[in-house]
């Protein structure tokens, strides 16, 4: 299945041992691995979705959260269509780092790029809670940032969710122009959507 | 006597010392500089003067080279490794906390971080820095100690070691070059990365509660080592320059760009509905840049895998180290070094640190003159026998040397010193990269010190048949 109407790009970023990769390792294979092993740098997957009928490949990119690393991951967060924020409920400095992690995102990215709060290991006992989901979501209002979920990379609720939610903010700004199919916006026409594109330019006379 | 400058504030400091150990300064013998202890002590005495004969002259503790922080106190581990007290303090608090899971992974809130860097910075003694409430996890004092290394003007493995540690691995039988190159490290650096590289390999030992592998520890260490951070800066910054002018680094962009698209069309990939991998990159989206940060991630990963091999055989590192010291020791020419260690507060003290003495009083702040008597190393006296004026440093101003001596004669004694280098490094089978040289110069706020090391041909051809500005008049006899 290699024909989609769009790639997407999207970056996870967020303090180490948040859960990052787990999430897309979640959202990618479907299994969950207690994270003992570490990101070098930035890796990627990738997985199709479709939203309003329409394919989308995501393409998603993995950052590493350890400090020495912020350079190079930097780097990664150009043309992003979509990044997801993400700290971990159990530990309030990941939290309170995210205010960092989106400053360095608008400084990087696109100024469209949708923007989501994502507060990790929700499947934690309530005690050990350390961020409450209100807390969370008001910073998220007073920050501008779209989404707020709480997930769990290992029991894989609203992760799912995360991804395609997102999705479909990035696919509504596409159809509202806000979006453009250009290498900064981190978002490219599929093959489907170019060939569909000249078929509807072309089949626009016989309908 | 000596004259030595120090670029970041101007002083020319001067010293009388033997004549024994002149001849060896000023010949730029870096191989006995570096393995001799008692001229690394004698080193850290002008920086201890620098650090405290004056208040202005002060150099902060995090950015500055290891042997700041071994001047400003400096600790003897139970394996003989002098340390920068900073580095011991960390250890000393992560040491109690070994089965905190994700220890060094995680991190503490930036703020607290930053706090208790400024404590250590303003207060000489690292064990008498109380750190606020707020530090409330092991986590801190991973991240300070993540910092500082992070911080070091040169990276821990130092930038013209780099290649040989890549070279050394890669050979047949890694461990014995490995041990080869770490032997030619500067002393402090050397010392400092085997007393991390067991320190990691005693937490991974507690690997089932905190969770950390030889491997993850690696991941973790690697970049921070080798300040990763750095190379990628400087590759973002010459990006910009790509696209006006054609450089030699935009044609190697463009060939591994192109070297990609081929290869991939080759292969004739397909993306799978779900992937996972740094190798199947889909090129048409992203810069040549991208590229070449993919580079410094694979090279990162060479460089973990090198730091996990490190880690589990630290031990033996060390062994070897000691043995092939022993040669230096037997010199004849100076008298006995690193001797009896004076075990003041050990009780103070976690159990792998000794105490040497406590130089880092608030009194000795105030007064320049120095106490020879009460200074860190014990071999001390020894050398105030070789360091006739030493409570006087005389401040020269550079227009008054300019009228003292010739210019010529300096350049002389630069090219005198970079033949020395390059005969050394020629012994050694192997030519560092021109363009790490130029790195490593970019560096320096500290070249004074580095030269004094005869760091690696800190000066090229160039600066040394065109101009040599004044602040690059590093040592002048």
């Amino acid at each position: 299945m290699s024909s989609y109407n769009y790639i997407i790009k999207y970056i996870i970023v967020g303090d180490s041992g948040v859960g990052k990769s787990c999430l897309l390792i979640q959202f990618t294979d479907k299994r969950f691995n207690a994270g003992r092993e570490l990101t070098i740098g930035v890796e990627f997957g990738t997985r199709f979705i479709s939203v309003d009928d329409k394919q989308i490949k995501l393409q998603i990119w993995d950052t590493a959260g350890q400090e020495s690393f912020r350079s190079i991951t930097q780097s990664y967060y150009r043309g992003a269509a979509g990044a997801l924020l993400v700290y971990d409920i159990s530990r309030r400095e990941s939290f309170e780092h995210i205010s960092t992690w989106l400053a360095d995102v608008r400084r990087h990215a696109n100024p469209h790029t949708t923007i989501v709060l994502v507060g990790n290991k929700s499947d934690l006992d309530e005690s050990k809670r350390q961020v409450t989901s209100e807390e969370a979501e008001r910073f998220a209002k007073e920050n501008g940032i779209a989404l707020f979920l709480e997930t769990s990379a290992k029991s894989a609720s609203n992760v799912e969710e995360v991804f395609v939610k997102t999705a479909e903010n990035v696919y509504e700004k596409i159809k509202s122009g806000e979006f453009t199919s250009n290498e900064t916006s981190g978002i490219r026409l599929g093959p489907v959507q170019k060939s569909s594109l000249s078929e509807e330019t072309q089949g626009g006379a016989c309908c | 006597m000596i004259l030595v400058y120090f670029p970041n504030t101007g002083i020319f400091y001067q010293f009388t010392v033997k004549k024994q150990v002149k001849t060896c300064i000023s010949s730029g013998d870096s191989l006995s500089l570096s393995t001799s202890p008692l001229l690394f002590q004698i080193y850290i005495q002008i920086l201890y003067l620098m650090t405290y004969s004056d208040q202005t002259t002060r150099l902060p503790l995090f950015g500055s080279p290891i042997v700041t922080g071994i001047a400003r106190s400096s600790y003897i581990t139970e394996t003989g490794l002098i340390i920068p007290g900073v580095v011991a303090r960390c250890f000393q608090e992560i040491n109690k906390n070994l089965k905190v899971e994700g220890l060094f992974r995680r991190s503490g809130a930036s703020p607290v971080l930053n706090q208790l860097q400024e404590q250590f910075e303003r207060c000489d003694d690292p064990f008498k820095v109380i750190p606020a409430p707020s530090v409330t996890t092991v986590h801190y004092w991973t991240g300070l100690l993540k910092r500082y290394l992070q911080l070091l003007p040169e990276p821990l493995i130092p930038q013209s070691h780099q290649i040989l540690f890549l070279e050394a691995f890669n050979t047949e039988r890694p461990l014995e070059k490995l041990q080869e190159v770490i032997y030619n490290m500067p002393l402090e650096h050397r010392n400092l990365l085997i007393y991390l590289l067991q320190s990691i390999l005693n937490m991974v030992e507690h690997g089932d509660t905190n969770q950390m592998t030889a491997a993850t520890m690696a991941i973790i260490v690697a970049p921070t080592c080798i300040h990763i951070d750095a190379v990628s800066q400087l590759m973002q910054q010459s990006t910009p320059s790509l696209k006006s002018t054609p450089t030699t680094s935009w044609q190697k962009a463009t060939n591994r760009l192109f070297g990609f698209a081929k290869r991939k069309r080759s292969s004739g990939i397909n993306q799978s509905l779900s992937s996972l991998s740094t190798r199947s990159v889909p090129f048409p989206l992203y810069q040549p840049q991208h590229i070449l940060q993919l580079d410094i991630v694979k090279q990162s990963s060479q460089w973990t895998l090198l730091l996990e091999y490190l880690i589990t055989n630290s031990f033996l590192l060390l062994k070897t180290t000691t043995q092939a010291k022993a040669p230096e020791r037997v010199s004849p020419q100076y008298p006995r070094s690193l001797p009896v260690i004076h075990n003041i507060s050990s009780s103070a003290l976690s159990s792998s640190h000794s105490r040497l003495s406590s130089v880092t009083s608030e009194g000795k702040k105030s007064s320049p003159a120095i106490d020879i008597t009460n200074l860190e190393f014990p071999a001390s006296r020894d050398l105030l026998n070789i360091f006739q004026d030493v409570c006087t440093p005389v401040c020269i101003t550079e227009a008054n040397v300019a009228a003292v001596e010739p210019r010529q004669k300096y350049v002389n004694t630069l090219k005198h010193w970079r033949a020395r280098e390059e005969q050394a490094i020629l012994q050694r089978h192997s030519i560092p990269d021109k363009n790490q040289v130029i790195t490593m110069e970019a560096n320096g706020n500290t070249k004074a010190m580095l030269h004094l090391w005869g760091k690696k041909s800190l000066f090229t051809e160039q600066t040394l048949e065109t101009n040599i500005p004044p602040s690059h008049l590093q040592l002048y006899q």
